[in-house]
């Protein structure tokens, strides 16, 4: 018996720690975050243990298996919902949970005694007659139908939500585009305010990062930087939405939906070919394929009001002031 | 030992669940203490580091050399602070004094919500704050030193707050008409629309505040229901404005009951936390009404079983003609249907009621603006708001003049044919594209009433019949309230929109304000909303439940009955 009890726990850890095992290789620079992520988790299943064997030996608080039982499920969920980061997928959750709950069961139902101690506090309620059992019935034979019927209410009750709709937030860009009569190569045009760097290949900015593009000895790609600015905040009035830092959080943007890019996340023109950012510049939200909603998007189609040589300084801009670099071929 | 024990997991728990507390966001609303101040004396190193700050993210609106002429001027309504003369409005000093630094810093790092002033929380450091905050005391404040001795702070005394009550509200309300005289400038019911002809000291038009929308007021300081804001600004006034200190008119009683008389002026929607503007649902759910016919107008108490929807509106600066300046920056609508038609109730506020006169001019449009503060720049005009002014590219040259003031109006938008549309394809919402038409349903203040078809913005027709009715239209103390109905059901089937009770139904809202330029495409407009007109609800909702529960009811019985015969044989046997 005690052999199958062993076996047991040794299944039941086992499937606690694998989540966080697979979690911790799983993810970039094992040595880095996932060890540090593992000896945490190793260290919090430690105190849990050693607050479980506190409060048995110590406090002598005699918890039933009934209780252990949700309380264990509850610590897991808690571990796999909120403790482990990035927060898991809830296909995944719902198979880790699912494992510790016929874990639970299994462990509950081994054997004959650890069975009869589970279903002790539910066979005292029902066939005894003490004052605790006949209140623990009265409770639960009163709570059962009510939360049911209130279940049932719910379900029934129609609920009109919001249609679901997902949009792709980066779409697939054209191969070409036409502004104002000329034809770009997305994939062969390029920024010409940047320059040349010092390599010969198109000018990164690094050393303009974080400088005074107002400064009297201002150099010309930070005049351009300057140019750019104004635009943004002045002829075209792309902070009204996208905000003034940048971040999507301009005046107007509480009243559109789906809300302004936010430049400064480095989900956005951080991961964008500087090419792809002047096809949504120019051509705006009417220019977006079908799965990027063009319908509902506020984004102006800015041929209609910007030269080519403006919307490249703006682009130029809003990478200077975001502090991040286009994506580029190599 | 258990007795004891259980008390020790007790206290324990207690504490873990006090710390959880502790560590909840705590609302920044530090009241300096009250009586004389000095600022603190920044360090050069401070200076330097601001410097940099200011020149990466201050200066495209506030301009090189703080003078609130950077390049976002020229189209924002309310200009940035000009710092030179060291006017500053949201202080805890008395009128006419420099701001504390404390001041200043929760000016940044909250932002001043209701104009283009973002809350710099989160992108900058407290200390990045500290420093950028430095630079603007020393190099950019030049008419006036923060260290000269001369300089006097007197930080206000907000003495015992009165908590707010029914009494409290009443006396506001008397101080509000009668003592202080706010409604001669901020309106009856406070939306701002008493006093349209002042100006700042710079020469700009100047508003009062809309006091029906805390969230736009500019100290809230994100913190738009505390009635702290209101008694904090009442008390020291907002230099550079003619909103005066009352410190010496009223008392700090009457303060606080003022400040509690405005609050209850407006509807307290919970609040989203990122835009600091009430939280937006995006369905619009309509009530069906059993008995009688859909209400004529805004006064019918039935449109009280519904709470008014809050949907946000933004200015159409999108497509051409672009127009920065919307002064209508929401709308609330209810909606009630009956077996046959469909009523909206429309309100917005609105400080001018605005009808189509040439000879009129426009108060948002002031074009006889000649500043003083800035000489070099060519401000002779708040109409660069407008694009016409500054086109460029393609548009150049086009130009489209403003003539006298405009109708106010409002209009509704439905997709044609909406049923057929592949999910989640609609038509383009600012008035559709050439695939797809939209059915618009718009009243202006001369009392037209049309039912309009769009197929892009320059292709927006009137249609021949018009089965869109107007039954009421009022403008009462700044604000508009309109109620529009239409059969649900119309004979047209490809052009009007045919209303369905059950269904997510694709719509959009269009504002204008007459006194703003507004008519056409220069609009102010919302997003994609869904309209659902909510069938009544079914009966079995009500009675299948009860039969559920006495299911398990029974269910529990029986499983009561075998466990004591379980137990009963188990003794029997035993």
């Amino acid at each position: 018996m005690m052999k199958r009890k062993s076996l047991l726990m040794a299944i039941l850890s086992a499937c606690l720690l694998y989540p966080v095992l697979s979690f911790a290789g799983g993810a970039s620079g094992f040595i880095n975050a996932g060890t540090f992520a593992l000896v945490v988790q190793l260290g919090m299943g430690l105190t849990v243990i050693f607050l479980a064997w506190f409060v048995k030996n110590v406090l002598k608080i005699h918890i039933p298996k009934l209780v252990q039982a949700p309380l264990i499920w509850i610590a897991a969920f808690i571990v796999f919902r909120v403790i482990l980061q990035p927060p898991l997928p809830f296909t995944i959750l719902a198979v880790y949970m699912g494992i510790i709950t016929i874990a639970i069961f299994l462990y509950s139902s081994i054997d004959e005694p650890s069975w009869q101690e589970f279903t002790a506090p539910i066979r005292t309620m029902l066939q005894e007659d003490t004052k605790n059992a006949k209140t623990s019935r009265y409770i639960v034979f009163a709570a059962l139908p009510l939360l049911i019927g209130y279940g049932t209410y719910n379900k029934l009750m129609p609920k009109f939500e919001e249609p679901v709709e997902l949009r792709t937030v980066h779409p697939a860009p054209p191969a070409s585009i036409n502004i104002h009569g000329k034809i770009l190569n997305l994939q062969t045009e390029y920024n010409p305010f940047r320059g040349k760097g010092a390599d010969g290949k198109e000018e990164a900015g690094a050393q303009y990062m974080g400088k005074n593009p107002f400064a009297a000895d201002a150099p010309k790609y930070l005049q351009n930087v300057k140019e750019g600015g104004e635009i943004f905040f002045g002829t075209a009035g792309c902070m009204f939405c996208h905000g003034d830092n940048l971040d999507g959080r301009g005046m107007f943007a509480y009243a559109f939906n789906p809300i302004p890019a936010n430049f400064a996340d480095p989900g956005t023109i951080a991961q964008l070919q500087e090419t792809f950012v002047l096809w949504r510049v120019a051509k705006g939200g009417p220019g977006v394929p079908r799965e990027t909603f063009p319908w509902a998007s506020a984004m102006p189609p800015w041929e209609k009001h910007l030269t080519q040589d403006e919307m490249w300084k703006v682009i130029m801009f809003e990478y200077w002031h975001t502090g991040f670099y286009p994506r580029t071929w190599d | 030992m258990k007795l004891r024990s259980r008390f020790v997991v007790m206290a324990i728990l207690m504490g873990l669940g006090l710390l959880a507390g502790h560590s909840s966001k705590v609302l920044a609303q530090e009241i300096p203490p009250p009586g004389a101040y000095r600022p603190s004396v920044p360090a050069p190193a401070d200076i330097a580091a601001g410097k940099a700050t200011y020149f990466r993210k201050c200066v495209w609106c506030h301009g090189p050399d703080g003078a609130g002429d950077g390049a976002s001027t020229k189209r924002l309504p309310t200009k940035p602070r000009n710092f030179n003369q060291g006017t500053f409005k949201i202080r805890h000093t008395a009128s006419g004094e420099l701001p504390t630094d404390e001041d200043l810093f929760l000016t940044v790092k909250n932002g001043l919500s209701g104009s283009a002033m973002p809350a710099w929380d989160g992108i900058l450091t407290d200390v990045e704050i500290k420093q950028v905050v430095s630079f603007v005391k020393t190099n950019l404040v030049l008419d006036r030193k923060f260290d000269d001795k001369d300089e006097e702070f007197h930080v206000i005394d907000y003495g015992t707050q009165v908590p707010t009550s029914e009494e409290s509200i009443k006396k506001g309300q008397d101080v509000f008409m009668n003592k202080g005289k706010c409604v001669e400038c901020h309106g009856v019911e406070g939306r701002g629309n008493g006093n349209l002809t002042q100006r700042d000291d710079w020469g700009f038009p100047i508003f009062p505040a809309n006091l029906a929308k805390p969230w736009n007021i500019r100290g809230n300081r994100r913190d738009p229901y505390n009635p702290k804001n209101i008694f904090r600004e009442v008390s020291t006034g907002l230099n550079g404005t003619p909103m005066p200190s009352f410190a010496d008119t009223l008392t700090v009683e009457d303060r606080w009951n003022v400040a509690n008389f405005v609050m209850s002026l407006s509807e307290h929607y919970p609040i989203e936390a990122s835009t600091n503007k009430p939280k937006i649902g995006f369905i619009i759910k309509g009530k069906f009404l059993k008995e009688g016919k859909t209400p004529n107008d805004a006064n019918d108490p039935r449109w009280n079983d519904l709470s008014p929807q809050y949907v946000g509106m933004g200015s159409q600066i999108i497509q051409p003609p672009r127009h920065f300046l919307r002064t209508v920056d929401d709308i609330r609508v209810r909606a009630l249907f009956d077996a046959k038609e469909v009523a909206f109730l429309f309100e917005w506020d609105d400080r001018t009621e605005s009808k189509q006169d040439e000879n009129r001019p426009a108060i948002y449009d002031a074009k006889a603006i000649f500043s003083t503060s800035f000489p070099d720049a060519n401000y002779t005009t708040t109409n660069n708001t407008h694009e016409d002014d500054e086109a460029v590219g393609p548009l150049k040259g086009v130009q489209i003049p403003d003539v006298g003031t405009y109708n106010d109006g409002i209009a509704i938008q439905f997709a044609q044919d909406w049923q057929k549309l592949p999910s989640p394809e609609k038509p383009y919402f600012i008035h559709g594209d050439t695939k797809r038409g939209v059915d618009i349903w718009k009243w202006q203040s001369d009392a037209t009433v049309s039912e309009l078809e769009g197929r892009g913005l320059e292709a927006v027709s009137a249609r021949d019949s018009s089965n869109v009715k107007v039954s009421s239209a009022t403008w009462k103390n700044g604000r508009w309230q309109v109620v529009m109905k239409r059969a649900l059901l119309t004979e047209d089937k490809e052009k009007s929109a045919q209303l369905e009770v059950g269904k997510n139904i694709p719509i959009v809202f269009f504002a204008w304000d007459g006194d703003a330029g507004e008519r056409d495409g220069k609009m102010a407009l919302s997003t994609y909303y869904y309209l659902m007109l909510e069938p009544p609800v079914p009966s079995r909702v009500y009675y299948v439940p009860p039969i559920v529960a006495g299911v398990v009811l029974l269910l529990e019985g029986w499983v009561f009955y075998t466990a004591r015969r379980k137990k009963k044989e188990g003794e029997e046997s035993a």
